[in-house]
């Protein structure tokens, strides 16, 4: 279904302003993204994040329509004086049905909205991608969107349009994820049984939120079921799901409970040798959330998160690593009499890890971590129909903590070292608004005020301009020893051509106060996040983008497709000097080297949501280079994630109403990578020696993966529903490389051979899901 | 003990699961550059500096020595002008011994280009007694444990080289275990520093352990962590992008000039 534009402007005699909430109607969970529409008066809008809406109309009597892609449509007759609340719950359509026909929300909605660089994934579309060893997951799912790309084979770390790993903000239920990653990276923290949406930004962040350079993940967990109790979950190659749902009060208060734990470690018991029987190796997920509706305009939302990694060696004496996040968020949501809309959202998230190594004389612990304790406020405002106005604030404490090595008792050999932290605050004012100037222009335009102090007790080491280290000064408790601040201005405008095109540009400025030091750009549990400082200034980027959209019409289902061009310079990028250690090192930020990067390139995506057979293509062509005065003679190099072609097929064919087959086909450039130009003998030992930097590339990546999903028949007496995903990635066994490795040669001495490393060969995998 | 064994045993090894197979290369050469292998200690008599080149990263032949150099070592007070005794090789004057305390001077004077690096000698520590005994969790493995009093008045960074029947088992830098005193300063010491793994052959009743400990310097530490740290994988996202190995010897040599005070302990396994 697509809209035209509103093609008459309404008589403005009485005013009024309809708004409501959308649900689901067995769940109650609210529906964001869907679709109000009025059409005699040739309005419509679309819900919120919260499945809110909000919609100025004439006084009077009106046929509303509100749809949802996998739903069936509610005409609603409302009779509107000055203004009205209304409830809309939407029955799903076809129950098999809506499992396989799955959308971007509305078809063609791409056209209608000021935002650009914006990309929705439903959990349904991440669930129908083939899925490495058969853990679904939406990470994976947006790295074949056009702009973004993972960071290496098989990782969940991604790049978005030139942009370091750690210049990804990446939220859930407005709680920031500091290192989003499992088992080194090969599956994300996100268990897609409660995963409800995601937007991602590449461009257009909206001003309420701040802090990294490049993209904006956000991510929402589900409500929970009002109405009846649910379970479902599945069992997988790797690891084993279970979630719980229902009522705590009916139709007031539910609840939502998921876990998830990898369980390789379990057959370790069954090995021979005694030692690897105590070996541990797993990592948890575990969700829950409490969604209270109080009234229809009161509700509150409490969401956790936890889960961790460890790996653990030895039964007596055990070496012991372990890394993990939590997140907690509590929202307030409350619709206040006067157009007015109030969140306000408490915080914490953590983020640590830890190696410990017990027994005697020998024992010792090191951990470090951060942590985010804070308080978010926004109002939106709707003065009238052309205007949504957002503003508010936000403020938050932080506490670094970048490592201790310690013993854990008297009896250890060893004494602490390492750094003793920092605290920090961090503050955003801002505000925005949503403009309707008229049929053809809409704009959204917004500023953000954003400051980050650090704060005693701490020990700041000072530097000269060479980086040599000269004194060391101590804050006290509380004390603000550095403040940086600095505005941070978002503008997008839409020009409607007609009903099927528009045109769309926007500029982002943004700044990134938290750094990352990782010997790589492919992350590890053990990297810390650093902040600004005296010596580290924060991160700026500034993101130009022009696109054009337009929906085309194919066996009578839309296709949407885009083209995007961006070009974002970077300053104050950080990389680190040669052989820098980033470890245990208070004096890190003397390893740190400054410079600038930038990024350009075109995205195209051509993306068909609806029918049997669906889903997109997305080609990238880009580039990302830095330039570091003391890098590579200070001449610029390609960023390790500049990958200069980047294509990604991902089709759906529903065979039968309980079959559906996927494929999925990956291609980009090979990954920029150092590789030595010569060698020199120490010690009967063979040593690289390298020139420049990033002046090779691996081969060309390439990646096909299969997946088919057959699903349980449809009993009507039974709620008992199951399926049986089978997956089979790398299909056609490519040997993509993962890294260059050189050996000495065991037969010829002095001779060195390259060997390519590549980690998956084709790789089967069977889940099966059940949900009652 | 820390730094290099936490972060490298457990960090680049752990990952290192894939599969792999030989590949061809190309990759360009760059201009030969001198490298110097010298290390000299208070141990023994006559001692080699060996000089090198650069040479293509794929080639097939071993380095070729590069003689006709004047190679010069001096202290505060005396000079000694190294003799060739091979390609490649120059060697200490009969009775010259390093003393520990002292700092030293190198000097190659090659194609008329000069080259030189400074060591200054950290004294040996002396250890006290060996131990073996089975690793906690490897099967089939089994350490070498070092008591020693570690001296709590100077940073001090130390090499071990490890014998089983007088057979070098660290014969390459990379087999070597390495250590700074951080965390360990001042403390009686005793910890496992090697680990003997089934295919060299674990030690028997009768058969004797040696260690060598050297004294290095803070430079040398620095030196053999890069050594270890972009010896084989690149391009693998965990790897991070290589640097070069640092050198201590001026006009681009590579390689390095370490003067090492350096104590010895064997033990007998019963």
């Amino acid at each position: 279904m697509v809209f035209s534009c509103p093609g008459l402007v309404a008589e403005e005699k009485g005013r009024a302003l309809l708004r409501g909430l959308v649900t689901d109607a067995s769940s109650t969970e609210s529906l964001p993204g869907a679709s109000i529409f009025v059409r005699e008066a040739g309005r419509g809008t679309t819900t919120d994040v919260e499945g809110r809406f909000q919609l100025y109309l004439p006084e009077g009597n009106h046929q509303v329509e509100v749809s949802y892609v996998g739903y069936q449509t509610q005409v609603l007759h409302v009779d509107l004086k000055n203004q009205a609340f209304i409830t809309v719950t939407l029955s799903r359509g076809n129950l098999e049905l809506s499992e396989v026909v799955v959308e971007d929300h509305r078809s063609g909605a791409h056209v209608e909205r000021t935002e650009m660089g914006v990309v929705r994934l439903p959990s349904q579309t991440i669930r129908q991608i083939p899925a490495m060893m058969g853990e679904v997951d939406l990470i994976r799912s947006i790295q074949l969107l056009p702009g973004v790309q993972s960071v290496g084979e098989g990782s969940t770390g991604f790049n978005v349009r030139g942009g370091g790993m750690d210049q990804n903000l990446i939220l859930m239920d407005q709680a920031t994820v500091y290192n989003a990653s499992h088992l080194m990276g090969f599956f994300s923290v996100f268990n897609n049984d409660v995963v409800k949406d995601i937007n991602l930004y590449k461009g257009n962040i909206p001003a309420e939120h701040g802090g990294r350079l490049s993209s904006l993940l956000d991510v929402r967990i589900r409500e929970g079921d009002m109405q009846t109790y649910r379970a479902s979950g599945g069992i997988g190659t790797i690891s084993s799901r279970l979630m719980l749902e229902g009522p705590i009060v009916q139709d007031r208060v539910s609840f939502i409970a998921a876990g998830r734990r990898s369980y390789a470690d379990l057959f370790l018991p069954l090995a021979s040798d005694p030692n690897i029987q105590g070996h541990k190796l797993f990592f948890y997920d575990l969700n829950t959330k409490i969604n209270a509706r109080l009234d229809d305009k009161n509700r509150f939302q409490l969401s956790s998160y936890m889960g961790q990694d460890v790996f653990r060696f030895g039964q007596q004496d055990p070496f012991t690593i372990s890394w993990g996040n939590s997140t907690h968020s509590l929202r307030w949501n409350r619709i206040m009499r006067d157009d007015w809309l109030l969140n306000v959202t408490l915080l914490y998230t953590g983020y640590d890890y830890s190696l410990k190594q017990e027994g005697a004389g020998t024992n010792f612990i090191w951990d470090a971590g951060n942590k985010d304790i804070g308080l978010k406020t926004d109002f939106g405002w709707f003065p009238n129909e052309n205007n949504t106005i957002k503003f508010g604030f936000s403020s938050l404490f932080h506490e670094f903590n970048p490592g201790i090595f310690r013993g854990i008792d008297d009896d250890s050999m060893y004494d602490a070292f390492g750094s003793t932290g920092s605290n920090a605050l961090s503050h955003a004012l801002f505000a925005s608004n949503e403009q309707k100037v008229n049929d053809r222009w809409a704009l959204e335009y917004g500023l953000r005020f954003s400051a980050f102090q650090s704060m005693g007790p701490s020990t700041v080491y000072n530097f000269d301009e060479q980086y040599n280290y000269i004194d060391s000064t101590e804050f006290g408790r509380g004390e603000i020893y550095n403040t940086w601040w600095g505005f941070e201005p978002r503008a997008g405008l839409r020009y409607t051509l007609n009903a099927q095109s528009s045109v769309k540009a926007s500029y982002n400025r943004t700044l990134q106060y938290l750094h990352l030091a990782s010997y790589s750009d492919g992350g590890n549990p053990l990297d810390i996040w650093v902040p600004s400082s005296k010596m580290v200034k924060p991160q700026i980027g500034n993101q130009y983008s022009v696109g054009y959209f337009r929906n085309l019409e194919l066996n009578q289902s839309i296709v949407e497709s885009s083209v995007e061009v961006f070009y974002k310079s970077m300053d104050n990028q950080i990389d680190f000097k040669d052989n820098a250690w980033l470890m245990l090192n208070p004096k890190i930020e003397g390893e740190f080297r400054f410079g600038q990067a930038w990024a350009y390139g075109a995205e195209f995506l051509l993306r068909k949501n609806e029918g049997r057979f669906h889903g997109w293509i997305s080609y990238t062509w880009s580039r990302a280079e830095r330039q570091i005065e003391e890098i590579n003679n200070g001449n610029p190099y390609p960023a390790s994630y500049d990958r200069t072609h980047n294509l990604s097929l991902v089709t759906n064919y529903e065979l039968s109403p309980r079959i559906t087959l996927s494929a999925t086909w990956v291609y980009t450039t090979g990954a920029p990578v150092t590789l030595p130009s010569g060698r020199f003998e120490y010690g009967g030992q063979i040593n690289p020696v390298y020139t420049e930097r990033n002046d090779y590339r691996l081969p060309d990546y390439h990646r096909l993966d299969l997946g088919m999903s057959i699903r349980s028949r449809e009993k009507p007496d039974r709620n008992f529903r199951s399926e049986w995903n089978i997956s089979l990635y790398n299909a056609y066994y490519r040997k993509n490389t993962w890294m260059i490795d050189f050996r000495s040669n065991e037969d010829q001495k002095g001779q060195v051979d390259a060997y390519n490393v590549y980690l998956f060969p084709i790789l089967p995998s069977v889940t099966y899901n059940f949900y009652f | 003990m820390m730094r290099n064994k936490i972060f490298f045993l457990f960090f680049f090894q752990l990952i290192f699961w894939g599969c792999s197979e030989r590949m061809d290369l190309e990759l360009n050469d760059s201009y030969a550059r001198l490298v110097v292998e010298a290390t000299l200690t208070d141990q023994a008599n006559q001692q080699v500096v060996r000089l090198t080149k650069t040479a293509p990263y794929f080639t097939e032949q071993p380095s070729s020595g590069v003689e006709n150099a004047l190679v010069t070592l001096r202290d505060e007070e005396n000079a000694w002008l190294l003799e060739q005794l091979g390609p490649g090789e120059y060697i200490t004057p009969d009775g010259f011994r390093i003393k520990s305390g002292k700092t030293y001077h190198l000097e190659i004077d090659h194609n008329g280009i000069l080259y030189e690096a400074f060591s200054k000698t950290p004294a040996a520590v002396p250890i006290d007694s060996l131990g073996f005994r089975p690793h906690p969790w490897l099967s089939d493995h089994y350490e070498m444990i070092i008591h020693f009093q570690e001296p709590g008045e100077t940073r001090n960074f130390y090499k071990w080289k490890i014998y089983h029947n007088e057979k070098l088992l660290t014969n390459i830098p990379n087999k070597m275990p390495f250590s700074d005193d951080e965390a360990l300063n001042g403390r009686y010491i005793s910890a496992p520093i090697y680990i003997f793994q089934p295919e060299d052959g674990i030690p028997q009743p009768g058969d004797t352990i040696r260690t060598e400990m050297y004294s290095i310097t803070e430079g040398y530490f620095d030196f053999m962590i890069a050594m270890r740290r972009y010896q084989g994988a690149t391009g693998g996202p965990f790897t991070g992008p290589p640097a070069n190995i640092p050198s201590n010897f001026s006009n681009g040599a590579l390689g390095f000039f370490l003067t090492a005070g350096v104590s010895q302990q064997s033990l007998v396994l019963e």
